[in-house]
């Protein structure tokens, strides 16, 4: 490391030099990242095509019908099953106020309020949520601010099957929604 | 993303670049990060500047002030235009093609992000900021303001083209020594740049709404700006570098709660060592801009915030009190001898991880196993990428002397103990699976592997003899 030279000291780049003044041959390096990169290609190809949730090609592309729900106020849950067209307002018995405003006709199969969202998330509803999931999505609901998290949403397109959804809410402020994180939890069904 | 470009391209103008590859790559991740440093300051004074107004002024000041400078030329300017041109077109296929990666964690900084609309920081909880910091929720917060939707699905895979362009450029500039480049030094550039895109978890990382595609850009320039300020003969065009990293290297402790941390290990070898083209001022700059940053976000941000203060952001307030001292040390009589300083500051940082290791050792090996089954068992979703450039840059370094090389490998080979300290400091080990937080911390690291590569090979071999001076 004596090659590191003190400022302005002539000399600097001896190292850089190779005998004769020329570069060092780099034809056996490109051979060796060439089969590098036909490895690396392969991975890709077998991660793409074995891993479902984690694959870059397959991730549900950017939804057109994108829903931005405000939650008013209120934390009811409801149960009944609703059947609407495009846009949505729910008014629950607590005063709940909640507006989707999508393409896409949603029925909202179920809502659960605050106090609900982790029995749903880590009970037996959903035969789908592997346990790592639910602790996952437990451990990040506890430790971001349960204040945050309003609502946990089962929903149905009116031609697809059931979705799920998640609601955050703060003083009213718009909430951050989309459907694509059913297909990531493989909580599809 | 105009703004952020705009924004960018003015500002380094005014740092003194002019190198057509640097500003191209450089511009939009350079703007992206001074917009997230208004964002702090607006914070932090409780301003609600709107995300969207902040990119606006920024740019057209810089605009205004980098026109009155008359510091580009005519080539220069058409460069510019060629920059928005390409960055709408890039938009446009990229919206088109509909693709963004969401996980839970896209969903807080969305959230976050929805709570930067109108500026402010009011409605933020602390911990939500002091686990997710604010850069990226405040640069997403733009979308919002502008067109309604949540975020800015663009930002990261034009980042990423941003973060590959420039390790190809410092690539094929390292790899050439600094002369003029052949066919041999390009085709490896290149083929660098292809062994990074086809990694899956960097693929992944381009189009996932988190910060980590950002925080490995920020890598790459600050450590590949240094190494070619380094390696080259002929620096003209790279203008004053220290200030063209500057937001890039305050963007990391806006981004990452350990981005602190991984910004002093990237420019300790520069700071530390003495390297003929890098002057006492440079380094200062670089320290006072990292440590005030970091003062000002965990101090006089966080700190307040809380009622029970949380140790990390307690230490990373000292760390950042340290490195704003640091340039007070510095003395332009008094150099370190880099063959001792070099192993043995590594041996500190692995052995204070050592004597933490002791009272956490579960922790510890918990941590490493999970991370072996990750990058060499596969479970991290990686390839054989990973593991063909840790092999590559070390085959590299132990083929080739080239003291550069240490400018990029200092801080991988740092950080892996580094990591382990942050696993024992959450109480927390590594999981096994491609979510897990040092998995994706990987993804930052990966530049350095490409830099060290190209870095190494800019020397000459151990087995020839190397020409006298």
């Amino acid at each position: 490391m004596n090659e590191i030279c003190e400022a302005g000291e002539p000399g600097q780049d001896a190292h850089l030099k190779y005998p004769g003044g020329r570069l060092p041959r780099l034809w056996p390096v490109v051979c060796l990242l060439a089969i590098a990169l036909a490895i690396n290609l392969t991975d890709f190809y077998r991660i793409e095509t074995t891993h479902q949730n984690a694959a870059v090609w397959k991730v549900n592309p950017i939804a057109p019908d994108m829903q931005t729900i405000v939650v008013r106020s209120g934390n009811e849950a409801v149960t009944s099953r609703y059947l609407l067209p495009s846009s949505i307002q729910v008014v629950t018995g607590g005063g709940a106020r909640i507006e989707a405003h999508g393409n896409a006709p949603v029925a909202i199969d179920s809502l659960h309020g605050l106090g609900l969202v982790r029995s749903y998330v880590i009970g037996e509803h959903d035969p789908h949520l592997t346990a790592a999931q639910a602790k996952d999505l437990e451990s990040w609901i506890r430790f971001e601010g349960e204040d945050l998290v309003t609502g946990h949403f089962a929903v149905a397109t009116a031609d697809g099957p059931a979705d799920t959804l998640l609601i955050y809410q703060r003083n009213g402020t718009t909430l951050f929604v989309d459907q694509r994180l059913v297909s990531l939890l493989g909580l599809q069904p | 993303m105009t703004g952020l470009l705009s924004a960018g391209e003015s500002y380094l103008r005014l740092a003194g670049t002019r190198r057509p590859f640097l500003v191209a790559s450089l511009a939009l991740p350079t703007g992206a990060a001074l917009v997230a440093l208004v964002g702090m300051l607006a914070t932090l004074t409780r301003l609600p500047v709107r995300p969207a107004v902040a990119v606006g002024g920024l740019a057209g000041s810089l605009l205004l002030v980098s026109t009155s400078r008359r510091v580009r030329s005519r080539r220069d300017w058409l460069l510019l235009g060629g920059l928005v041109a390409t960055i709408w077109l890039l938009v446009l296929l990229i919206t088109e093609s509909q693709v963004a990666i969401l996980t839970l964690d896209s969903f807080a900084y969305g959230k976050s992000a929805a709570l930067f609309r109108d500026g402010t920081a009011l409605h933020h909880t602390a911990g939500l900021l002091e686990r997710r910091s604010m850069g990226l929720a405040y640069v997403h917060a733009i979308a919002i303001n502008v067109t309604g939707a949540s975020f800015l699905p663009t930002l990261s895979p034009l980042l990423a083209i941003c973060c590959l362009v420039f390790l190809g450029y410092a690539s094929i500039r390292a790899l050439s020594a600094g002369g003029p480049s052949n066919r041999a030094t390009v085709t490896v550039g290149l083929l660098l740049m292809l062994m990074v895109m086809t990694s899956h978890r960097m693929a992944y990382a381009a189009f996932y709404m988190n910060s980590h595609m950002w925080v490995a850009t920020c890598v790459a320039i600050v450590s590949g700006m240094a190494l070619l300020t380094v390696i080259e003969r002929d620096r003209s065009g790279i203008g004053r570098w220290e200030v063209a990293v500057a937001p890039s290297l305050a963007a990391l402790v806006l981004l990452r709660p350990e981005g602190a941390l991984l910004g002093v290990l990237l420019i300790y070898p520069v700071v530390v060592w003495t390297w003929a083209n890098i002057d006492r001022s440079a380094k200062s700059l670089l320290l006072i801009v990292l440590g005030a940053t970091t003062l000002l976000w965990h101090a006089a941000i966080l700190w307040p915030r809380f009622e029970n203060v949380p140790t990390s952001v307690i230490g990373m307030s000292v760390v950042g009190l340290v490195i704003l001292a640091t340039p007070m040390l510095l003395r332009p009589d008094r150099t370190l001898p880099p063959r001792l300083t070099v192993p043995a500051t590594w041996a500190v940082i692995v052995g204070a991880t050592a004597l933490m290791a002791i009272v956490e050792s579960d922790t510890v090996v918990r941590s490493a196993n999970a991370t072996y089954q990750n990058v060499i068992r596969g479970e991290g979703l990686w390839g054989a990428s990973l593991v063909l450039l840790i092999i590559g840059a070390t085959l590299a370094w132990l083929l080739y002397k080239s003291p550069p090389t240490v400018v990029p490998m200092f801080p991988f080979l740092a950080y892996l103990p580094v990591a382990l300290f942050l696993a024992i400091a959450r109480g927390g080990a590594y999981r096994v699976g491609p979510g897990d937080s040092f998995n994706r911390m990987l993804i930052h690291l990966v530049p350095l592997l490409v830099l060290g590569i190209a870095a190494s090979l800019s020397g000459s071999p151990r087995w020839a003899r190397t020409a006298s001076p």
